[in-house]
């Protein structure tokens, strides 16, 4: 019976679903000379679930509308977006989208403004035009709180932030997607607040937000040397170090970062352990001497073939391991990233969706493919634009890496040297304990024993004494 | 690159394992250093392996290869010193310093990768430091300066880069003396670079300001150095600091803040400011020195060696600005301790080298032209050379008469004529006890010179006997062509001419070349006479003058010649203003006559009668004259007065004197032969005119005309007048029938083409009188020439031209005359059409003659056409056929009636035509009466000289 009725209801809905599919078919075809329908064609695939196939019909309204019905559009993308995201609509040129009032497409522009740089302009297109309560609201309390830190204005970054964080939370509890959205967004919100203090020289107030942030958060490990940074510049240099230690864990191991020993280096630098600077350095360059050009290698060679670069990553997702050791790990590393992690559920969402076109057979089913296609080919090329923007990244972070060793290594060559010129002696004293540990209430003192339990990571703090002369 | 990173790599690792060996201490940390700079250049290409290859790694790698290279030549010349000198000789120094030159190659070529594969790298003031630094340490100093120089124009990654290549390019600037260079890099560099060497390199701005002349700029730099110097941060300069301060002070003017500072400096100043004035003295800054050096003597009142050292240089010092005065009193001052014998030798010469120097000097300037308008000052200074003489005296004594007499000249100098004349006596009176010649002569001119200028009687008198006395003895020496001209001036002012003459008789002798002077002084004696109307003696001055005795200039000669003159003609100018003519007449013949009256007198007498007797109208004697005052004249005088002697042989010729007429032209002529005169062509003209007036022409009146064409080139006539001389010449011959003589000259002028026109009928009347065939084309040749040309063609050559031209129009007449009217009837009309067709041809060529233009053509033709019309006329009037009856005579005769008619009425009109054009032409011929048929034809004139009224020459 139950069977009987869950046909009936599947019935019910795939007849209702084919219904507004043939009312969206009706406005697609009536569009040529009203592109409202455009609209309304989209409307009606939005309502019956076919949310990819509606993409291309939202973005041709933008295009060839004369004017925008604001309101409505909004409330396609409202639904849209929450399933496919924006990265679809960043691809529109600016002038078109400055064509709609509608709040998520102003977030938009505002984004692009910021990957320019011209950070003014974002912030006046977030000024005053998305509502409290919108859903978008909370990424864009982020990225005005992120504007604020770079024109080094920081109450308005801070309240940005922390009405970011109130605000996903907020919106949370509503299951599925959406909540892990929100999540990440208040962690980056969290973060950001770090981040600024940290930019305006605050290293205790950044130490304490760093530590509020859960160590349960997607986005915890990549934080974590940030924390060492601050541990840094507030020369404690033994939590700096502890932190550090802690990508050595296992569960770690998957992060590629050349500059976290970059900073185990510059630690030790400043703690005059040149033999233990001396360590780190040939560490960094067995593990990472030849990336730069490994990967050089493989971005001339394959260029701009996003596909391939989909491929790749896919394969790398779906576990298989390929080729050259660095690129692997460079690759597991990306498809670890939230973001990759989001595109990639996305474009995953729109197979789904491609198989459900498929079981249609009437004559919407070549109207609905041929609009999921375009969305599908340009949501795989943005996945691989984004492994290969990631993979550039590495490399240039790899470079800056290298060339940050060789400065720590000459730099200790020439301290030596000046010591000999001066004719004095370099390296003095012994190792340190435990009393140069300094702590605060939020973190507690673990003795290092060489071994990795989930909650001790980063909070390991090592006990070393500065070797240098007073 | 990376190839040459791999290399560099191997040779890295190759010598950090073994190159270094060990030895001292120094040695061992040098060998540690270079593993260490060993290891940073391996750590540098490593990173250029694993990144792409970047500017600042081979920067890195240049200065480390630099410094590297530093290390090694420091152990090279280490070694190199160690070595023996003789094994040192040997060395080949390019081997032996291999490894340092090795990695400086090594650096540059760093820097020279970087400039060309990375043209566009901003920091560029890093390689350029480098590459300076490098050629700097290896002694290329000019590219050190070009890389310098680049280096702080572009941007380095350090800013301490560009203000240490500032201060490098200036140490470079100031080893190479350019001081302005210099001051504007290290000013740059010094403003913000702030090290230890920082006091070094102020120290030599400070010298750079000293040298561009901004001391007080110097002065505060060499403060800052000192004040630095307390510090331990910098290197220690105060010492020379401190020592150059005063100089800087001096330069700049500052004397009191140079002397305060010794004074406060120093425990002994006087010394240090005696070093300094010497100093400065040494450096010819004697303006800056003097001030200095006083101070010194102020301050040396008790040392009385620094007090001689002060003087001296101050001796030196005043010596150089003429400060004459002071140099005096320092030279007193010397002069007791001279006397006391506290100087030593050498001191002795140098403070006697500034006495002589400074009396010299002063003996210069008061003869100068420096004083010449300050008397006052002059004879201050005169005395200074008295005051200097004194001392010279006591330290030369010897040379006493020589520095009196100098006094005394000093004295002359400065116009104090009483003081110079008692020092000259003193010299006098000197050199007269040693007897010393030469300076008796020099102190009598002396005394007899300052004399002169003395305006008391009995000073003259005495000078009078001094200046014979001086010329006595020095008769030709310079002063006694002074003392001479005073002598004369003397004796003029006494009037004693006598006297004087001789003395200029005398100057005249012994100075023979200077003839304006005694020009001047025979001037003033010959002034005299005239002022004195004094003839006597001044005609016998003249007569020495001008027999050479006295030799003069041509001008003041000139101008005695004029004065004589006028004395000579004094009297008839008189008598010619009061209208005497005859008195003057007479005056003028005694002056010509006169045995004394020299040529000029006598050829303006001669001319003045000539002008007397053509005013008196009397012709023979004009001539006379003439010719007289012609042979005292040259071609000047001539030119001067041909007014006078055109219009004197014009008015013979009218008067028909032509033979005086002639004789005054040919001897102007032959005169102003070659000159422009006018009376050149004129006289030309006359003469051959006179000549060919002449009645007949005898054969010295030819050679005469021969003569004078063939002159007339040679004096200037113009072609065009000798041309026209001989077309009279030959028309002359012709009219004298001397067809030869007439042939020549026709010769002559046929060779030029303007004369044809004159020759036509020359031509023709010779062709009729000589056996020459060419004359007769001659004739028509230049006829149509002168058609061509234009050329006026007169009647006698019109009328050739028919002769020639008429023989085919007679020959028609001739033709015409034969034929004669005949019957039968057909016979008849035949021959009276002949006669009219030759009638017609000959009307036509008949035309053609009278076109011509020739009077006896027009007649001959006419007259010719009418008679032979009257001659057809009659014959067919007169005509009757034969053997015909009468009514066909008379049918005959009614038809020739109208044939005649219509040929008496073409005669008609000949006549009227033929009667016209003589009228119109004025035709004057013989045969006119025949056009005339009205009147009575038989009155008729008939001259017995064939119609020529008057001969050529008149009746004399």
């Amino acid at each position: 019976m139950k069977k009987v009725l869950y046909s009936i209801i599947l019935f019910s809905t795939l007849s209702n679903c084919f219904a507004g599919v043939g009312r969206s078919f009706d406005f697609y075809q009536a569009a040529r000379n009203k592109p409202i329908n455009l609209l309304y064609a989209a409307q009606e695939l939005v309502d019956s679930g076919f949310y990819y196939s509606s993409v291309p019909l939202v973005k041709e309204y933008l295009v060839t509308a004369r004017r925008i019905n604001s309101s409505g559009l909004d409330k396609v993308l409202e639904k849209l977006i929450n399933e496919v995201g924006i990265k679809q609509f960043e691809m529109l040129p600016i002038k078109i989208l400055k064509r709609s009032k509608a709040p998520t497409i102003k977030y938009i522009l505002a984004k692009k403004m910021f990957r320019r740089g011209k950070y003014k302009q974002a912030l006046a297109y977030l000024n005053g035009t998305i509502p409290r309560h919108h859903q978008i609201k909370p990424f864009a309390l982020n990225l005005e709180g992120s504007l604020f830190n770079f024109i080094k204005n920081k109450g308005n970054a801070i309240a940005a932030f922390k009405e970011c964080i109130s605000r996903s939370e907020s919106m949370m509890g509503k299951g599925g997607l959406k909540d892990r959205q929100m999540e990440i967004n208040r962690d980056f919100c969290l973060v950001g607040m770090g981040r600024v203090y940290f930019n305006n020289h605050k290293y205790d107030e950044a130490k304490s937000v760093y530590l509020d942030l859960s160590k349960d958060s997607y986005i915890w490990p990549e934080i974590l040397f940030e924390e060492a940074w601050n541990s840094f510049y507030l020369k404690n240099y033994n939590r700096a170090l502890g932190k550090l230690v802690t990508y050595k864990a296992p569960i770690l191991s998957y992060v590629y970062n050349p500059e976290v020993e970059i900073l185990n280096a510059l630690t030790y630098f400043e703690l005059c352990m040149w033999d233990d600077v001396n360590k780190t350095i040939e560490r960094f360059y067995t593990k990472y001497g030849d990336a730069y050009r490994i990967v050089q290698k493989f971005l001339s060679k394959h260029r701009k073939d996003y596909r391939y670069y989909y491929l790749l990553a896919q394969s790398k997702k779906d576990g298989k391991v390929r080729g050259e050791g660095t690129l692997n790990n460079m690759l597991a590393f990306i498809v670890r990233d939230p973001v990759f992690l989001e595109m990639y559920d996305s474009f995953k969402r729109a197979s789904n969706e491609m198989s459900r076109v498929d079981k249609i057979n009437n004559r919407y089913q070549r109207y609905l493919a041929r609009q999921l296609k375009t969305s599908l080919t340009l949501e795989r090329d943005l996945i691989g634009a984004y492994v290969r923007s990631s993979l550039l990244d590495l490399r240039n972070g790899v470079q800056k890496s290298l060339e940050g060793m060789s400065s720590i290594k000459l730099e200790m060559l020439k301290q030596k040297k000046n010591a000999l010129y001066n004719n004095r002696e370099h390296v003095t004293k012994k190792r340190g304990n435990i009393r140069n540990l300094r702590r605060t209430s939020k973190q507690y003192f673990w003795e290092f024993n060489g071994e990795f339990w989930a909650d001790e990571l980063g909070d390991y703090v090592f006990s070393l004494k500065s070797r240098c002369e007073e | 690159m990376k190839k040459t990173f791999k290399v560099f790599f191997l040779v890295i690792m190759i010598m950090t394992s073994s190159q270094y060996a060990l030895g001292d201490p120094a040695t061992d940390r040098r060998y540690e250093l270079l593993k260490i700079i060993d290891m940073e250049i391996a750590e540098i290409v490593r990173i250029g392996k694993a990144v792409s290859s970047n500017p600042k790694h081979l920067i890195h790698l240049a200065e480390l290869n630099l410094e590297k290279a530093r290390h090694f030549k420091d152990l090279e010349n280490e070694k190199f010193l160690k070595m023996p000198l003789a094994k040192t000789k040997n060395i080949n120094r390019k081997h032996f310093f291999k490894k340092s030159r090795k990695y400086v190659s090594k650096a540059e070529a760093y820097c020279r990768t970087i400039m060309k594969r990375f043209p566009k790298y901003p920091y560029k003031g890093d390689v350029y430091y480098i590459m300076a630094f490098n050629a700097k340490e290896f002694g290329r100093y000019t590219k050190a300066q070009q890389y310098f120089l680049l280096a702080s124009k572009y941007r380095s990654t350090d800013p301490n880069v560009k203000l240490k290549a500032h201060v490098a390019l200036a140490d470079i600037f100031y080893n190479q003396s350019k001081f302005r260079k210099a001051v504007k890099h290290y000013e740059i560099g010094l403003h913000k670079k702030i090290d230890q060497w920082w006091t070094k390199d102020a120290y030599n701005l400070a010298w750079c300001y000293y040298q561009v002349g901004k001391y007080n700029k110097g002065i505060k730099q060499l403060r800052q150095v000192i004040k630095r110097s307390s510090s331990k941060k910098y290197v220690n300069m105060a010492d020379q600091a401190s020592r150059d301060l005063a100089r800087f002070y001096v330069q700049a003017g500052r004397i009191t803040e140079a002397v305060r500072y010794y004074k406060k400096t120093f425990s002994k100043p006087g010394k240090k400011l005696t070093e300094l004035g010497e100093y400065l003295i040494g450096q010819s800054k004697y303006t800056k020195a003097i001030p200095i050096l006083e101070e010194a003597k102020r301050m040396s009142n008790r040392d009385a060696n620094l007090e001689k050292r002060v003087n001296f240089a101050l001796l030196k010092g005043y010596g150089k600005f003429g400060k004459y005065k002071k140099q005096l009193a320092i030279s007193q001052s010397l002069m007791s301790v001279f006397n006391s014998k506290q100087m030593s030798v050498s001191e002795q010469k140098i403070f006697k080298y500034h006495v002589t120097r400074s009396f010299a000097v002063a003996q210069t300037r008061v003869a100068g032209k420096m004083y010449k308008s300050r008397p006052k000052q002059r004879l201050a200074l005169a005395r200074v050379v008295a005051e200097f003489a004194k001392l010279m005296k006591k330290i030369e004594p010897r040379k006493e008469i020589a520095y009196s007499y100098l006094t005394a000249e000093a004295f002359y100098q400065s116009k104090d004529y009483k003081t110079a004349a008692t020092h000259y006596r003193e010299a006098l009176s000197l050199s007269k006890r040693v007897g010393n010649k030469r300076y008796i002569k020099l102190s009598l001119d002396g005394v007899a010179a300052c004399l002169g200028h003395s305006k008391n009687s009995k000073d003259k008198v005495e000078l009078l006997a001094v200046y014979s006395g001086y010329l006595a003895l020095n008769p030709r020496n310079k002063k006694a062509h002074t003392i001479y001209q005073r002598l004369f001036a003397l004796q003029m002012d006494d009037k004693d001419l006598s006297a004087a003459e001789k003395t200029l008789d005398t100057f005249r002798k012994n100075f023979k070349k200077d003839e304006k002077r005694s020009e001047a002084m025979l001037a003033k004696i010959m002034d005299y006479h005239l002022k004195k109307e004094d003839k006597v003696n001044f005609n016998r001055l003249y007569k020495k003058v001008s027999s050479g005795t006295i030799p003069v200039g041509p001008k003041y000669a000139k101008r005695l010649k004029k004065i004589a003159l006028s004395l000579q003609f004094q009297d008839v100018q008189k008598a010619s203003s009061e209208g005497q003519k005859k008195r003057a007449l007479v005056l003028y013949v005694n002056i010509y006559r006169d045995k004394n009256s020299n040529a000029e007198a006598k050829k303006t007498s001669a001319y003045n009668i000539m002008r007397m007797f053509y005013l008196l109208g009397d012709s023979k004697r004009m001539y006379q004259w003439a010719d007289r005052a012609l042979s005292h004249m040259n071609k000047r005088d001539v030119l001067k007065f041909q007014v006078s002697f055109s219009k004197l042989a014009f008015d013979l010729f009218e008067r028909r004197h032509f033979d005086y007429s002639y004789l005054i032209y040919e001897k102007v002529y032959n005169r102003l032969c070659g000159t422009s005169s006018t009376l050149v062509e004129d006289g030309f003209n006359n003469m051959n005119v006179i000549l060919l007036s002449k009645s007949t022409l005898v054969a010295g009146d030819k050679s005469k005309i021969n003569k004078l064409l063939s002159r007339a080139k040679k004096c200037g006539v113009k072609k065009r007048i000798v041309n026209q001389v001989r077309i009279d010449l030959l028309k002359r011959y012709l009219d004298d029938h001397s067809w030869y003589e007439a042939y020549g000259q026709f010769r002559i002028l046929s060779k030029t083409r303007s004369n044809w026109n004159n020759l036509i009928a020359p031509a023709y009347t010779l062709s009729q009188n000589l056996s020459k065939k060419r004359l007769k084309k001659q004739v028509s040749k230049f006829y149509n020439y002168s058609i061509k040309v234009g050329a006026p063609v007169d009647i006698n050559a019109a009328n050739s031209i028919y002769q020639i031209r008429r023989g085919a129009f007679d020959w028609q007449v001739k033709q015409f005359n034969k034929i004669k009217l005949r019957f039968p009837e057909k016979r008849f009309n035949s021959t009276l059409e002949k006669k009219f067709k030759l009638l017609t041809i000959m009307m036509t060529k008949g035309v053609k003659l009278i076109n011509l233009g020739s009077s006896e053509g027009v007649v001959d033709v006419y007259q010719t056409l009418i008679r032979s019309y009257e001659t057809l006329i009659n014959s067919i009037k007169n005509f009757t056929p034969p053997k015909r009856s009468a009514a066909f005579v008379k049918s005959f005769k009614n038809s020739m009636k109208g044939v005649v008619q219509a040929l008496e009425i073409k005669k008609v009109q000949l006549y009227k035509d033929s009667h016209q054009l003589i009228i119109k032409h004025d035709i004057l011929h013989p045969e006119n009466f025949f056009f005339t048929p009205d009147v009575d034809r038989s009155i008729q004139y008939n001259s017995i000289y064939s119609g020529l009224i008057m001969d050529r020459g008149g009746i004399r």
